[in-house]
Parts: structure tokens; sequence; C-alpha cells
């Protein structure tokens, strides 16, 4: 190549670092025909290394949003997108794709590994089943493989643990055991729901760790599914806040911890226990959570919002931009 | 001042295959009248065993508890106390209120049986009525069943239980683990107003030290059955002396991430070590005093720490970013 070319011939052109690994646009969940979707309208991105929590109360839809995602959802439900993308390959309504993705490029956690795992095989054959799936292995390299997999996971004495059934484990090690799993094909994507709820705050720290580390590692993107705005806080970069299936704030999770601009996140932080001074600070959140069986108010916020006005009961509040740097979908955001 | 409660040398070991489990080993505490202690550690270090034993629903082999200066409840056995006058003035609220509670009664009876009655006569739906309206429990949720409630409603359905006999030392055994945080915040506030209004005194359970440093004046750290550190709550969250205690003040959600972590799990309380530190396989202080005595507690900073290592664990913690503590 002489200088010539080198001038005349545009430099070759990667897919741009900020395009997004996963975009999801107008999402929605119907279940066994309900006219109230349980999911409405959900727009997020995700990028390669990133984290994003969708944080909200049980019941709020950031379980069934991601197992869409994983293509895992119960077949009761309808669901309707104006496209679920993932590294360029479109996902809304085709389950075969999905299917080919997950488990090797889409990974899951889930809450309570131990009922997750199977209780009649060694956690070493449960992993070198999902290894072989996706590498052609000897026996010794595979055994090699598993060991390394545990190991990953910083699981001592990986060797001897290999052969143990989930029940001869503690509940922070089947959690590790199925990080392990998921880590194992190596995935672009983890969906990680509620990972360490059960588990002591000292477990959960250590798993998270091994999480933010993999993510820094392969520039893993992670969806951080939890109900615990101030664990979002310390271990994601952003944060997406849902209330009864409508997304009703993103932004950095430091910014929406700090100064949350959306009246639902605002209550979700005074919830926090850390950022209190005293318990007279702790609020719960005022009302009913809204019966998605019936007709409900535009904004699914209104009836328990103390800024709430006629106009947030009969147009839905979309995503605005709001300062610094988020968007919150409310006719009177915080200030 | 006479303490309402003190506790000495409390012993409770459980025979297993090949050894003992030492679920609490020689702890001790004093609570005064309207004070409240919280009582930390991860699973397995005999949390909910102190609290049982505390409620006197199980018996220590060794120890004292000591009931207003005057009376060691410790020596009546678990089973003869459900009959002692004592009984009503110390009430437990259990861990998970919906396993807690009989899913065959009704709310109402639910309640009552904290004054060991199933009858609902005039007189004893009165009082339910009136300490479920303390705990801001709708009376038309009285005739429903446990299953019918939500996670919240059991959670103040467990604490009216607790409360309708009008007890002066209420044991709280983790109350709001299995609550999100937005109704863990509502039943924080409900129990700090319960305290406040009763005078009552209290001994909070939990793995958060931040509902801890919430809820009581005094915590008490567990490892492994041993008390590591003791004394006010502003204190050892200001400057935890113990590796323990930091790794658990580091691990608290929402303060930013802590860096400080322990390796490995818990080691096992089976057959565990008198000679040695129960932490020291798992302590980046650790060194070869900590293999091969056992650290007593001594007193620092007006608390009491079991580390050979106190003054340096407390030294490094303003060399140490991203560890930052209130």
């Amino acid at each position: 190549m002489n200088a010539l070319t080198a001038i005349i011939e545009p430099p070759p052109s990667p897919l741009p670092d900020s395009a997004p690994l996963l975009a999801v646009r107008g999402l929605s969940i119907f279940f066994g025909g309900r006219i109230v979707p349980t999911v409405q309208d959900v727009s997020f991105d995700i990028a390669r290394g990133e984290t994003l929590a969708l944080v909200g109360e049980s019941g709020s839809g950031k379980s069934i949003i991601a197992h869409t995602i994983a293509g895992i959802l119960a077949s009761a439900a309808t669901v309707s997108a104006t496209t679920i993308s993932f590294n360029g390959i479109e996902l809304a309504g085709k389950p075969a794709a999905v299917e080919a993705l997950r488990g090797r490029r889409i990974g899951m956690v889930f809450q309570n590994a131990r009922a997750a795992l199977s209780p009649t095989l060694s956690v070493g054959a449960q992993i070198g089943d999902v290894i072989a799936r996706h590498r052609r292995l000897r026996r010794t390299a595979l055994r090699a493989a598993i060991v390394q997999a545990l190991a990953s996971v910083k699981i001592p004495d990986p060797e001897r643990r290999a052969k143990a059934y989930p029940h001869e484990l503690s509940g922070g090690m089947c959690q590790r055991v199925m990080l392990a799993l998921a880590m194992a094909g190596e995935p672009d994507l983890l969906i990680a729901d509620e990972p360490t709820t059960g588990l002591d705050n000292t477990t959960q720290a250590a798993i998270l760790d091994l999480l933010a580390a993999e993510a820094g590692r392969r520039r893993m993107a992670t969806l951080f599914i939890t109900h615990d705005l101030g664990l979002a806080r310390d271990y994601a970069d952003r944060v997406a806040v849902l209330h009864a299936g409508q997304l009703v704030e993103e932004g950095r999770a430091a910014t929406v911890f700090d100064a949350p601009r959306h009246p639902y996140s605002a209550k979700l932080v005074r919830a926090v226990p850390a950022k209190a001074a005293t318990v007279a600070d702790l609020g719960g959140i005022p009302g009913k959570f809204p019966d998605l069986s019936g007709p409900v108010p535009a904004c699914r916020f209104a009836d328990r919002c103390d800024r709430a006005v006629d106009r947030c009961r009969v147009e839905v509040p979309r995503l605005e931009p709001v300062p610094p740097d988020g968007m919150a979908a409310c006719w009177r955001p915080l200030g | 001042m006479t303490a309402l409660l003190e506790v000495v040398g409390l012993s409770r070991r459980f025979p297993v295959g090949g050894g003992a489990l030492h679920a609490l080993d020689d702890v001790g505490f004093r609570l005064h009248a309207g004070g409240s202690i919280g009582i930390i550690g991860e699973s397995g270090s005999g949390k909910s065993t102190l609290a049982t034993i505390l409620a006197r629903l199980d018996d220590p082999q060794e120890g004292g508890i000591v009931l207003d200066g005057s009376r060691d409840i410790a020596g009546v056995s678990a089973r003869a106390f459900g009959k002692d006058p004592a009984r009503r003035a110390i009430q437990l609220v259990f861990q998970t209120a919906g396993d807690a509670l009989n899913p065959a009664f009704t709310v109402a009876q639910n309640i009552a049986i904290g004054l060991g009655t199933l009858r609902l006569d005039a007189a004893t739906l009165e009082r339910v009525r009136k300490v479920a309206t303390e705990v801001d429990l709708g009376h038309d949720l009285l005739d429903r069943r446990p299953h019918q409630l939500s996670g919240g409603q059991q959670a103040r359905v467990g604490i009216a239980r607790a409360l309708i006999s009008k007890p002066r030392l209420l044991i709280l055994d983790e109350p709001t683990a299995a609550l999100d945080v937005s109704v863990q915040a509502t039943i924080l506030r409900l129990i700090d107003r319960l305290r406040r209004e009763r005078g009552l005194t209290l001994a909070f359970v939990s793995h958060d030290l931040e509902v801890v440093r919430l809820m009581c004046d005094s915590v008490l750290v567990l490892y492994l059955g041993r008390v590591v550190e003791i004394g006010a709550v502003a204190d050892i969250l200001a400057a935890p002396s113990h590796p323990y205690t930091r790794a658990l003040v580091a691990a608290s959600p929402g303060d930013g991430r802590g860096t400080f972590r322990l390796a490995g799990d818990t080691a096992s309380p089976i057959g565990a070590s008198r000679t040695q530190c129960l932490l020291s396989t798992r302590c980046p202080f650790a060194d070869e005093r900590c293999r091969s005595e056992r650290p007593a507690l001594h007193g620092k900073d007006g608390r009491l720490v079991a580390c050979h290592h106190a003054d340096a664990v407390a030294a490094s913690l303003d060399d140490a970013p991203g560890n930052a503590v209130r």
C-alpha cells in the first residue's frame, strides 16, 4: 500500500462504538386478554460494556421485560414491539432468532439459583452441558474448562466443587455456579434478574463485583434487574425506573439517585436506608399499586402522586430530556 | 442503672455428625429500658439463634438472661416459659411473616394467639381491633386468611400479634428481609413509631447495617456465634475496628461501592477452632498470631472489639478510597 491509496481509500469503518448492543423500542406486553398492557411502550438501549439497571417495585414489569428479551416469556402473553434489536439482529416476533442467541450471545442469571439449577446433576455436569453446546472439546479439555469456569467465579477448590450437587452448596455458591453457567457461553449481553435477592450483603457485593469485573474485562453489556435503587446506584452506569409497566425515568445512576426528576423515582430513593439520616427521612410509597385488570389513569402513578394534575390522568407523558442528562416521563417533573 | 436485660456468657451448641456446631459462643450484652440494640452478621452467624433464645423459645446450654436486674430467666426452660409471667413481657416478631402466620386461622385469630387464645369473645376482639389500628391494618382484613394479604400486611399482622400482650421487650428477627425496599421503609417507620409510643425496648436482628443505623442506638456484630465488635452504632459505623464489621459496612448498598472484601465464604461453624481467630482464613489483616491465639473482646474507643489488629484496621480506613463511611 502506498501513500496515495492511503489517502484516497477511506479507513475501514467498524460499527460505531456508540451504537447500542441492544435497542428496545415501543415494547408492550399484554396478558390473558387484558385491555390494559402490563408493560406499555417501553424503550431503552444498552451499549457494549454498559450496565443498565431496570428498577421498580414488585409487579412493575421488570422481570417480564427481561424474559421477553431472553425469549422465555410465558405463552399466555402477547408481545408487540417496534423493534428489539440485538447487535443489528431483529428479535421482535422471531422466536427462532432469540433461541439461537440465548445461552450463547445472551446469558441469563435468575434469582434463587438453587431452584434454577438441576438438583439431580452435579454442578460440573451442568456447566459441562453448556460448554459442550458451544465448543467441541475432548473429555479432559472439557473437564479443565469446567474447573476453569468455576474458578473464574471465585469458587474455592473448584476441582472438588465440580462434583458437588446444588443442595451441598450455600446460596452464594449456587449463585456463583449459575453465574459460571451464564458466563460459559461468553455472552455479549447478560440479563441478571435480581441475582442476589436473599443473599447476605457481603455475598451480594462479592457476586456483583464479579459481574462488574466480567463486564469490564469482556465489554459485556448487562441488564441488571433490582428493586433496590441503592444497589443500582452502586453497580449500574445507567438506571431505568419502571412503575406499573411504564418507564418513568432514565439517566445516569448517580444522577437519578442524587437528584431524581420523576416523583416516583424520588419516592424510591427515599426508601433506601443508606440515603436516610434518620428513620423519619425514610418514606414508603403511598397509595395502592394500580390494578391493571381494569382502567388505569394515563400516567399510572397519578393516583399515588402528590404532584398529579388532571392532565396526568388523561394524557400519557412521554419520556422527554430533563437536565442535566436524563429523561423523565412526567408533566410536572421535580426541578 | 439497672438494665432491662443483661445477657451473660450465652452459649448454644447443636450436636452434629463429627462434632458440635457452636451457634452461640459466650455472647453477652446489656440493654437498658427504652434502648435498642442491633444484632448483625451474615447467615450462619447465630443471630436468629440468639433472637430465639432471648425470646425464650430455645434454651442455651450456658449463660444467663437477667431481666430487670433481678431474675435469671435462662434457667426457665423454653417449654415452661410459655406459662411464665414474663412470657408476655418478651415477644418475638418472626422473619418472613407469611410463614410464621397460621394459614388456617383468620387474621384476627393470628393476632389473638399472642394472648394465648383463639376464641374471639367481645373483649378479645376489641383488643385485636385496637392493636390492628395501631399497626395501620384495616379492620376489613381481620376476617381474611394470611395468604390473602400482601407481604407488607403480613408483616403488620406479625407485629400486631407480638404487641397485643403489651410486651416491654420486642425482639425482631429480620422483620423486613422478604420485603421490597419501599415496603420495608413503611414497616421500619411503623416500628419506630410504636417504639416511641409504647416505650418499647428493641433487639433488632438484621443483615443490613444501614437499617440498624436507623433503628438502633447500639450494635452487636456476630461472626460464627461470637461477638466480634459491640458498641454505639454511630461510633462503630464511623470507624469499624474489626475487619468483619468493616466488610459489612463496605457491602451495604447505596453508599457507593466499598472495596473492602473478605476472601471466600463464612467458614464452617462445625467443629470450629477454639485456638485461632475464626476470621483468620478470610481476613487480609491476619498474621501468625491470629492463627494461633484467639483474640478476646477488649475495650477500644468506648466499644469492645475482638481483634489483634483493631488499631491497624481503624487506621487503614483513612487511606482507602471508596471505603469512606459516614
